[in-house]
């Protein structure tokens, strides 16, 4: 799992190097376009030196992971002006929140879709709540964002943007903090789930539909087992494998999904940060940000293959 | 909107070198916003007459004398609160400023000066007692710090003295005398008659941006131990760069200066918590700021501003719409907001004429890598025959709706540097006389009517179009639409739009055939500062941009040393500033424009409309009309410092 | 296998009816593709999809016929014009027309106010002669299925866009890349998904390893910097389709993942199962195993995958637009025509322009249908 994420990281310090220029280019043609017309070349050397950038990749690389293994320094945010790592914290329980809301409305909504519409298959209600699973999956994300968005404005009297409202954008935790938090975290969250439900729900709804099929299962009716004992006790908990392995890739998935609706309801989570760090190369903070990102999918990745083991013991665990 | 227009007609043809109109308030008389009075009476703040110069600058409110108090949101895209428009609202004080109607150049920072007869040595007289935000006094010894220690330092400034209001020839030569604390001489090697111009932009900032009671500890000559500075800041390598992050200067970004909490500063507001990973941020009044109104109030009347930070541009709007939020810079979306201010959003309109003298100018870059095309681009008549192959009032009806008239990329009818024939030559819509020139330059043509190059390979360029950004947001429509008309005089064109920063790259690899940019120069005396369309060797001189590289000398860009005319065209301009007259300037420039003229370096499409500002309609003293550009200082002509919240 | 699911009565008797009758005629007999039609047709929102997905097909390759006008005509005075209504009869005769617009500006705002001229009227027809266009390289024709009936005379059934052109064509001819480049990009990623899942689940032991973590690191490298790398590096000659079926590539590349897991699990599953063990000490090949005993009994499964894929690259294409990566004008996909509809001004004046939505929903609706259709047609049995 460690050389995971070690062949990760080295990957991705690559990537973010790839694009010509760095961030001293973008930072002088950002001062030359707002009219600062001077720039030496002398000075544009000592910006590079100054931020270490005229060292190779590996020694970039190796300065970098140096200090995040020796002292747990994840590097220096040319962009912010100050430790990488306090941006990280500072965005990621809100991405973790975020997330693990959408995760968990996800399977609210499509497991019971997906084991209605196997069990009721091509019935009018199969039709209906396949529909309403899929509609969500269908609308590109920023527009729904976007249009939901104005439509709180237009009808709703006032816009929903952010995770709070100005009130209590930097008030100490108390109840209404949270319930203010709560009222905003709607949009987002249908947003970011109903585009993964309908993913799971035709998984779930696919495998079910094969469990059925089974012997097994047969047999069980023909002993008279209630139709709903039969469809939970053991179709269901098979047709849940696939399932369980969405754990590991709901994560990147999420976030991916959560960089464009993040910017357009301008949440502050992790992935407008590195969306923008990417952009302007700020590479210590998207280096960071990719490096616990990746940690968490492993971990992920992990506990869904314990999970696997766990739910259907016919998987040996190697 | 034409009357405003007239109106600039005066501007700067009166500007006053002397300063006037300062009303001196006798001592005892000031008053300051309670929030200050709490603070002195705790013991915690010295009083206002303390605070402020013995002759404090007055400012008259633009409508009335405001109310203090109250908490200013202010939305900005991005991560960057000064890029965003912090900056152009709670910063950018230097030695001069514009007056409001920008008509000439009045004291800010200074308190008078006195200029030689040969335009070669300035003398400026600071304000007695005024004050850094930290209550340390500010005196020539901060000014000579800067050019003295900061300048002139070999480690600092390693190409050797550079500044953006410092002429390159003779900047060696230059030199600063401190005749008293509150008296400097500037001695130029050259005759610079556009100095004061200077001061009130951008490029004026850094003369009083140096604190040198905070800074001097970062700095190697006061400090032998500094060192031990350096190893305790984050991102510092040396001593050089721990004083460009604590100072924002020289070579750092001077927006960097929201990052550091503890920089005192001149401006009106002061930062009290950074950005950070945080959706806001929050200055507060500056205690010791050194401008008053006319009834002796301590300016700035609003106490304190939060800067809220937005990933995109329509949320921002909407928070605006919202009233989350009181003002944003650049704000999109005429039919939007007018919709909403009739709909009972609390809003309020004003209305500013562009500086601009065109909406976009049109660049074939002469040193393209294909060398055929740079030939055909080099061509005066390609260029003539491609200009009146355009239908500009069409692009006006489609893109700018309705707005403008067709011309030129040239200084506005109101400016005393009006040109005509550069303004109005070869804009006519006629496509025999389009192709009556480029039947000089490219006469025989392929089966599908497209013309073919001497080499005999078809004639057709990549237009490249930056989109990205919010102000390049029609750029593609008229990107498209001059497909089109150059199609159909037989010049292929591939659009191509890419992102802002990518162009950037490009610009500095000479990558690129074709571009469109802004129209800046248009008004008063701006194309003088704003040469960038008459005047080759310009960062945004994009019709040669490797000659830009080559005069600053670039390493990390594609330089082209330009030809000899074009050396005589851009020393000709540097001479506009020797002048020691207005009009003698005028004169000079008004050469060099009939030589832009003969060049036709750029096209352009037409005069821009008026624009739009909608603010929170609590925000009193916003003018009604102003005037907008980037040279202008955009939002600190309307002096921020006397805008106030109605309660 | 019917008789355990609960058959509703709701259902459409003849429909119902005409299956029942065919299954019991001729089901010894049946092929298995027809076994598969008669499951397939059973799914009714399937059958809608797949008529769904064959018209876009269709309408995509035939754009220029199908659309009333070319992707750049423009008449300025249509900026943003609003849809015109379709009237079909004229003086009690069937004579569709529509009535051309009048326009004011407000002065402050500058938004064009439209009105309709009703004393005017633009006749339409069917086959009608307008732009002309090459079919597939073969011939020139102006020929049109619809517009109007005079050539040049205003004809925006979805309105006009920001510079006065046919929000319709538009949609239309956006079909073309955005349905082309989904399936380049979805095939690529199946063919790894599969082959690497499978090699993964049936092998175990030391490639099975080596494999996993392959997966691990390419599900865990967000493809956001990749794609942006790349879109700084192509060079300026390069047209924005080519760029983009870069990134389709690497969208392909980075996403085969999911199905690989997927397939993978399935595998370690049916390693144990009675059938691939007897096949397994019949002395099977690993390849024919896999592909002759495996790879059919999730068949269903492949199937799910690659139709929620389509229009997962349908989407990805809209949403790197958004974010300023994807395809820039002037090529027309559904993606650059949403990037000119995502600001709010345009939301709330002109909200038809967002009819490429619309039809991005549509189509993705129906692949996900046709997807839940094909999966329960694979195992008819």
């Amino acid at each position: 799992m460690i050389l995971t994420v070690w062949i990760i990281t080295v990957i991705a310090f690559v990537v973010i190097q790839i694009p010509p220029g760095d961030y001293v280019t973008n930072m002088v043609s950002e001062m030359m376009s707002q009219g600062s017309d001077r720039i030496d070349p002398a000075v544009t050397q000592q910006l590079r030196d100054q931020y270490g950038l005229n060292d190779p990749v590996y020694v970039q690389y190796y300065k970098w992971m140096k200090n995040i293994v020796t002292e747990g320094n994840f590097g220096y945010s040319l962009t912010f002006r100050r430790d990488a790592r306090v941006l990280i914290l500072e965005r990621l329980p809100m991405t973790f929140l975020l997330t693990s809301s959408s995760v968990l409305f996800v399977w609210f909504v499509s497991l019971p879709i997906g084991v209605f519409s196997a069990v009721k298959q091509y019935s009018i209600w199969d039709y209906i709540a396949t529909f309403i699973g899929f509609i969500g999956v269908a609308t590109p994300n920023f527009l729904f964002a976007l249009i939901l968005m104005y439509l709180s404005y237009r009808y709703g009297g006032r816009a929903l943007i952010g995770l709070f409202s100005k009130e209590y954008v930097n008030a100490p935790w108390s109840w209404a903090r949270v319930a203010d938090l709560l009222k905003h975290m709607i949009i987002p969250v249908i947003i970011i789930g109903t585009s993964y439900t309908a993913g799971l729900i035709r998984t779930m709804r696919a495998n079910l539909l094969d469990e059925l099929k089974r012997p097994y299962v047969d047999a069980a009716r023909a002993k008279g087992l209630p139709e709903t004992r039969l469809i939970w006790k053991y179709p269901v908990r098979y047709a849940l494998n696939p399932f369980v392995s969405t754990i590991g890739w709901a994560l990147p998935g999420l976030v991916a999904g959560e960089v464009i609706v993040s910017i357009v309801l301008n949440l502050p989570t992790s992935g407008p940060v590195l969306f923008e760090a990417l952009k302007e190369q700020d590479m210590y903070v998207a280096a960071g940000f990719i490096l616990v990102l990746s940690t968490l999918t492993v971990i992920g990745t992990f506990i869904s293959d314990v999970l696997l083991v766990i739910l259907d013991p016919r998987i040996r665990l190697e | 909107m034409r009357k405003l227009g007239l109106y600039f007609l005066a501007i700067l043809l009166l500007v006053s070198l002397a300063p006037v109109g300062n009303i001196v308030k006798a001592q005892g008389t000031y008053h300051e916003s309670p929030m200050l009075t709490a603070l002195v009476e705790a013991g915690e703040l010295p009083p206002v007459e303390e605070r402020l110069p013995a002759n404090p600058r007055v400012v008259e409110p633009f409508k009335e004398v405001g109310e203090y108090g109250g908490a200013m949101r202010m939305g900005f895209v991005g991560n960057n609160p000064g890029w965003g428009g912090l900056w152009y609202v709670t910063g950018w004080e230097n030695l001069a400023s514009w007056a409001p109607d920008f008509s000439g150049v009045v004291p800010n920072i200074a308190e008078s000066w006195e200029v030689s007869d040969d335009v070669r040595e300035y003398t400026f007289h600071l304000r007695e007692g005024m004050k850094w935000s930290d209550g340390a006094p500010f005196t020539a010894d901060d000014i000579m710090f800067y050019i003295e220690d900061i300048l002139f330092n070999e480690e600092l400034s390693p190409a050797g003295p550079s500044a953006d209001w410092l002429p390159r020839e003779g900047a060696a030569e230059f030199r600063a005398e401190k005749i008293d604390d509150y008296t400097v001489k500037f001695i130029f090697a050259n005759p610079y008659g556009t100095f004061l111009y200077t001061l009130p932009q951008w490029n004026g900032r850094h003369i009083t941006w140096f604190p040198k009671h905070y800074l001097s500890q970062f700095h190697a000559d006061y400090n032998p131990n500094v060192a031990d500075l350096v190893a305790e800041t984050e991102g510092a390598e040396d001593w050089v760069s721990l004083f460009n992050i604590k100072a924002s200067g020289p070579t750092e970004d001077t927006n960097n200066y929201f990052n550091n909490l503890e920089r005192p500063l001149l401006f009106p507001w002061i930062p009290t918590s950074v950005l950070g990973g945080s959706t806001e941020m929050n200055m507060v009044r500056n205690p010791y700021y050194f401008k008053v109104d006319t009834e002796g109030n301590q300016l700035p009347y609003i106490d304190e501003v939060v800067g809220v930070s937005y990933q995109d541009d329509e949320a921002r709007n909407l928070a605006l719409a919202n009233g989350d939020i009181d003002y944003i810079k650049d704000a999109t979306g005429r039919e939007f907001f007018f919709d909403a201010l009739d709909s009972g959003a609390p809003l309020a309109m004003s209305f500013w004429n562009d500086e601009a003298g065109n909406t976009n100018s049109i660049h074939f870059n002469f040193n393209t890598q294909d060398t055929v095309l740079a030939e055909i681009f080099k061509d005066i008549n390609f260029r003539i025959g491609m200009s009146h192959a355009i239908n500009r009032e069409e692009i006006i009806e489609i893109v700018h709706q309705g707005q403008g008239t067709p011309a030129q990329v040239a200084p506005l009818e109101s400016s005393p540097l009006y040109n005509e024939r550069l303004a109005t030559q070869y804009i006519e819509y006629n496509v025999d006389l389009a192709n009556e020139y480029l039947d000089k330059v490219a006469p025989e043509r392929d089966s599908d009517g497209y013309r073919l190059r001497p080499d005999g390979e078809r004639l057709s360029f990549v237009l490249s179009v930056p989109n990205s950004e919010a102000w390049q947001a029609n750029w593609v429509s008229v990107g498209e639409l001059l497909v089109g008309y150059w199609e159909a005089v037989g010049v292929e064109v591939l659009l191509d739009a890419v992102a802002a920063d990518v162009m950037t790259e490009r610009r500095e690899q000479n990558n690129y055939e074709a571009t469109i940019y802004t129209g800046e120069g248009g008004a008063g005396l701006t194309p003088i500062l704003q040469p960038r369309y008459y005047v080759p060797g310009e960062y945004d001189s994009l019709f040669g941009v490797s000659w830009f590289y080559w005069w600053a000398g670039a390493q990390d860009a594609v330089t082209i040393e330009p030809p000899q005319e074009v050396k005589d065209l851009r020393l000709k301009f540097e001479q506009v500033g020797q002048q020691p007259t207005q009009e003698a300037q005028i004169a000079a420039m008004t050469e060099v424009l009939n030589i832009a003229a003969d060049n036709f370096w750029v096209i352009g499409i037409s005069r821009p409309g008026n624009g739009f500002q909608p603010y929170h309609e609590r925000i009193g003293n916003f003018p009604d009309q102003w005037i907008h550009g980037w040279g202008e200082g955009v939002e600190k002509i309307t002096y921020p410092e006397q805008w106030y919240l109605k309660q | 296998m019917d008789t355990i699911l609960d058959q509703p009565e709701t259902l459409a008797p003849v429909a119902k009816n005409t299956a029942h009758t065919d299954t019991e005629v001729s089901v010894e007999f049946a092929s298995q593709w027809r076994l598969m039609w008669w499951k397939f047709r059973k799914h009714r929102l399937a059958v809608v999809g797949l008529i769904v997905v064959i018209t876009y097909y269709v309408v995509a390759l035939f754009a220029n016929f199908f659309a009333p006008q070319s992707t750049k005509t423009y008449i300025a005075e249509y900026v943003y014009s609003p849809p015109q209504q379709l009237h079909f009869f004229q003086d009690g005769r069937f004579s569709p027309y529509v009535h051309p617009y009048t326009y004011e500006r407000d002065p402050l705002s500058y938004k064009k106010i439209y009105k309709v001229d009703t004393e005017t009227i633009i006749p339409v027809g069917l086959f009608v002669h307008g732009d002309s266009y090459e079919v597939l390289g073969l011939f020139e024709t102006d020929l049109h299925l619809f517009g109007a009936k005079e050539h040049g005379q205003p004809f925006y059934l979805l309105g006009g866009d920001a510079i006065g052109r046919d929000l319709l064509s538009r949609t239309i001819f956006s079909a073309r890349i955005s349905l082309v480049v989904a399936w380049v990009g979805v095939s690529i990623s199946m063919t790894i998904g599969i082959i690497l899942g499978g090699i993964s689940g049936l092998l175990g032991g030391m490639v099975d390893n080596i494999i996993q973590r392959l997966i691990e690191i390419t599900m865990s490298i967000p493809t956001l910097p990749i794609i942006i790398a790349i879109a700084a590096l192509v060079p300026i000659d390069w047209s924005t389709l080519r760029v983009y079926t870069i990134i389709v590539l690497l969208l392909a590349i980075t996403g085969w993942t999911g199905l690989a897991r997927v397939v993978r699990s399935k595998f370690l599953v049916l390693r144990e199962e009675d059938f691939v063990l007897a096949a397994r000490l019949d002395g099977a090949r690993s390849r024919r195993l896999i592909f002759r005993h495996m790879l059919p009994s999730f068949y269903s499964h492949i199937i799910a995958s690659v139709t929620l894929a389509l229009p997962g690259m349908i989407l990805a294409e809209t949403a790197l637009s958004y974010l300023g990566f994807g395809l820039r004008p002037p090529a027309v996909s559904w993606g650059v025509q949403l990037q000119q509809a995502q600001q709010i001004n345009v939301i709330s004046n002109y909200p038809w322009m967002l009819a490429p939505a619309i039809a991005v929903i549509i189509i993705v609706l129906a692949f996900n249908f046709l997807g839940d259709g094909l999966r329960d047609a694979a195992d008819p049995y």
